[in-house]
């Protein structure tokens, strides 16, 4: 008597013939199953049959094609990755996003952004800069500058406000308008032409300084001024949007 | 959309970028693989509309997991996974509709199932009759999962193993699932071929 494992594996059945004919045809079979299955075949015309059946399907399966939805596909993904990120964005940081509940009043985000600049560069828009600051203007518009580059400030017409989840990390300065602090300043503070309002949780490491008349304390302001530019390398920003 | 560098980039550094905030690389990515992610949408559910949805749906859960992604591990084998069960679980969804359109619980029977229109689209239309063969019409009577390892390993050319691996299911079932889809599209193809060929006999 031949033990049964053994048997099985040198007499193959229809049953095992019929998985072996579809592992053959997925290029999947070992190779001592597709010897058993070449010798089963030779005298068995059932599964033989079935095997020119199945490889005719296989060949039919295989002549399926991809389909490409175009190039326009990507676009429309990218539009809701962009989406997507403008979600997180405003999870990592809601106050980042302008206030539209606040009635009509719109306010503007002003973004403090700087430029590594060569000093030459930077000596010619502090000349201007100062002579903007300190020239008598009926400006309407608040014009911020600020140490910290990434520092969050709303601005509306002349009203600036820091919000009370934003932290400025270092000096805030504003000119021609009138700022309310809500969250932190962790530098000093210094108006120019404007006034300056603290709600109680606000903060400010530094001294507040406001210039009411540039001319009389003009030489005051340029010094504090020229302090600010120096420590700071002459980062003139206040880029401020209105509508 | 992508810069032409990226398509020689391997999918771990296009991942790589794209954690760091380069869309470009996640455009690289959808790009390398838009038609084999819209393929199995499309061949999984049979209708043009519903698999861009699926394929951008696949792309977007993509893309808000990168970050639990293992670099090393196969982007394909991700991304194929991802798409498979949205098919499936869209499948699974649109029978529980059809169910309650044969037995509709309102007298009106209002409960239709809205068939998008697609018929003033050529191109939709072309690719929606080629559909129309009998292996292919076969394979939408299938089961999700019979389906899903039809089209893997036919449409994809993945090998059992990948198959495995994408469904992640053991190699065991990835054959059986396989060897008893083929049984059914067999007896499918050649019944209607059948029927078919008796007509025109007689």
């Amino acid at each position: 008597m031949v033990p049964l494992e053994k048997g099985r594996r040198m007499v193959m059945d229809c049953r095992r013939a019929r998985r072996a004919i579809q592992e053959y045809l997925d290029g999947e079979a070992p190779e001592e199953d597709r010897q058993e299955l070449s010798a089963h075949l030779e005298h068995c015309p059932g599964c033989k049959d079935h095997f020119q059946e199945m490889s005719a399907l296989t060949g039919r399966l295989a002549s399926l094609a991809m389909v490409d939805p175009g190039s326009g596909f990507v676009r429309d993904v990218m539009k809701r990755v962009a989406v997507e990120k403008r979600i997180a964005a405003e999870k990592r940081a809601p106050q980042e996003v302008p206030d539209e509940r606040t009635g009509g009043f719109k306010w503007m985000v002003a973004v403090l952004a700087w430029a590594k600049g060569a000093a030459v560069m930077a000596v010619v828009i502090f000349a201007f800069g100062m002579l903007s600051l300190f020239l008598p203007s009926g400006s309407t518009q608040a014009r911020v500058l600020s140490t910290d580059p990434k520092a969050y400030v709303l601005v509306a017409g002349r009203d600036v406000q820091v919000p009370p989840t934003s932290t400025v990390h270092g000096n805030l300065t504003v000119v021609d308008g009138n700022l309310v602090i809500w969250g932190k300043v962790e530098g000093d503070v210094r108006i120019i032409r404007g006034t300056v309002k603290c709600s109680s949780g606000a903060l400010v490491g530094g001294r507040v300084v406001v210039i009411e008349s540039p001319l009389a304390q003009a030489k005051d302001a340029v010094l504090g001024a020229c302090d600010w530019f120096l420590s700071t390398y002459g980062r003139l920003v206040g880029t401020v949007v209105d509508r | 959309m992508a810069p032409s560098s990226y398509s020689d980039l391997p999918d771990d550094d296009l991942i790589r970028l794209s954690r760091n905030d380069d869309d470009d690389a996640f455009a690289g990515l959808v790009e390398r693989y838009r038609a084999k992610v819209f393929s199995l949408a499309f061949r999984m559910v049979g209708n043009y509309e519903e698999a861009e949805d699926i394929s951008q749906e696949a792309f977007i859960n993509a893309y808000r997991a990168l970050d639990t992604f293992r670099l090393g591990d196969k982007f394909s084998s991700w991304i194929y996974r991802i798409t498979t069960n949205l098919s499936i679980d869209h499948l699974r969804k649109r029978r529980h509709k059809e169910i309650s359109v044969d037995a509709p619980s309102n007298p009106e029977g209002d409960m239709f199932i809205q068939l998008p229109d697609t018929s003033n689209d050529p191109e939709r239309r072309a690719i929606e009759a080629e559909f129309k063969t009998v292996v292919e019409k076969a394979i939408q009577e299938l089961s999700p999962t019979y389906k899903a390892v039809v089209v893997l390993r036919h449409v994809h050319n993945l090998s059992y193993e990948e198959i495995a691996g994408v469904m992640k299911i053991p190699l065991g079932t990835v054959k059986t699932r396989l060897f008893r889809a083929r049984e059914i599209l067999k007896a499918k193809v050649q019944a209607w071929s059948g029927d078919g060929a008796a007509r025109k006999g007689a």
